[in-house]
């Protein structure tokens, strides 16, 4: 198959993307785009392109049996509990989350030297289970962040933590988290005096290296709020 | 519109992080959508039922490979849904479908994309002659290859081979002015 010429190259990720390309030609195919980024650019444009007619047609609910299929099939079935509906689920993570702290300070505290302030903060994730411990010494203006539960990450994607500021003023960044270990970061001293009255702490997932903005330009994953040791 | 593009892409970010809870939303906002582009080219409730299931486990298992900046989450996933549908139709031996179901279906789509002339490509549909432009909407719609078509229309091969790469040429060219 030659793919030199610019027409037939479009018309061969036209006819892939509707479905006429079939058998050892759409293998073939799919072989040359695995290769060929331009190419794999024109299957792009045309699946968007026809993917818009799909908005034409009439949706159809799919009976209940394909969802159960679905969840038992990844072993994420579970019954409906008491504790799922929204607002229990809030409170229920802040217990969860004060509990967490609890336990952690401590163990913390356990060997008491000089008591400096420090906060903490546990970010839980939608399931409410805590992913991430954040400590802020003010003394030495570290951040310690340790991973309670390692979380998935892909390899052009990074997460990164922001301080939450009364008042619902922007979000400010504090760094990029681990996927997994623990690590330190560098607190800003000027961060220091917000964190008594901050709203709380987010994670949000953003391109490999943080956010290009300054400001959440990914999805917000993560929240947790901020504790006086 | 069921929700909007950002809700989808939150929730498809979260299944790359293993967020059951994620699935379940997205299955529930994106499935009736998905489940009608399968029907439309299977044409068995049974058969629609299982690909929409494997689809699920594939959205699933390559979240992870999403990229927000190359298409919109529904694209991406409709883009699993028909590859796995046409996986499917390529096994199959023939399909057994009337002549009137495949008119029936063609003047349908094509008063719609008169009608809603939003988007570039039902405006450069429109321009098409209309042999042209309903021989690549049953096509794409009913994942029909140009010997199903040719059989189904009572033209010869040939003639519904060079409709459809005609027509898509000047979809091109509008489409890329």
């Amino acid at each position: 198959m030659k793919l030199q010429n610019e027409n037939l190259r479009s018309l061969l990720a036209a006819e892939y993307v509707m479905g006429t390309l079939r058998g050892r030609a759409r293998s073939r195919f799919e072989y040359y785009v695995a290769q060929d980024k331009a190419l794999a650019g024109r299957v792009d444009l045309w699946t968007n392109e026809f993917a818009r007619l799909d908005a034409s047609l009439s949706p159809v609910k799919p009976p209940r049996r394909v969802w159960k299929n679905i969840a038992a099939r990844l072993g994420i079935t579970r019954k409906r509990r008491w504790w799922d509906s929204v607002g229990l689920w809030r409170s229920t993570a802040v217990i969860a989350a004060s509990i967490t702290v609890a336990v952690l300070s401590y163990v913390v505290i356990t060997p008491p030297p000089v008591v400096e302030p420090e906060y903490v903060a546990v970010i839980n994730n939608q399931q409410a289970q805590a992913a991430w411990l954040v400590k802020a010494d003010v003394q030495t203006h570290t951040l310690r962040v340790q991973v309670l539960a390692p979380q998935k990450l892909a390899a052009d994607k990074a997460f990164e933590l922001w301080l939450l500021p009364a008042e619902k003023k922007s979000p400010i960044s504090m760094g990029l988290m681990p996927a997994s270990g623990s690590l330190r970061l560098p607190l800003d001293p000027s961060l220091v005096s917000m964190l008594s009255s901050a709203a709380g702490v987010a994670v949000s997932l953003e391109p490999d290296g943080g956010s290009p903005t300054g400001q959440p330009t990914g999805p917000i994953l993560y929240q947790g709020a901020i504790q006086l040791l | 519109m069921i929700s909007t593009i950002d809700e989808l892409r939150d929730l498809l970010a979260r299944c790359a992080l293993r967020d059951a809870k994620a699935l379940e939303q997205l299955y529930a906002l994106a499935s009736p959508k998905l489940f009608a582009v399968i029907l439309n080219m299977v044409r068995r409730r049974d058969i629609a039922e299982d690909i929409l299931q494997d689809s699920f486990i594939n959205i699933w298992n390559n979240a992870d490979r999403y990229r927000a900046d190359k298409s919109a989450p529904m694209t991406w996933m409709s883009r699993i849904v028909r590859n796995r549908t046409i996986d499917w139709l390529r096994c199959q031996p023939k399909q057994e479908i009337g002549h009137e179901d495949a008119d029936e279906m063609a003047g349908t789509l094509s008063f719609e994309s008169a009608s809603d002339s939003n988007f570039a490509l039902h405006e450069c549909l429109d321009e098409l002659e209309s042999t042209q432009r309903r021989a690549i909407l049953q096509v794409y719609f009913r994942g029909l290859t140009h010997r199903e078509l040719a059989e189904r229309w009572g033209d010869p091969l040939g003639t519904i081979k060079s409709w459809i790469r005609r027509g898509l040429e000047k979809l091109r060219l509008c489409l890329e002015p």
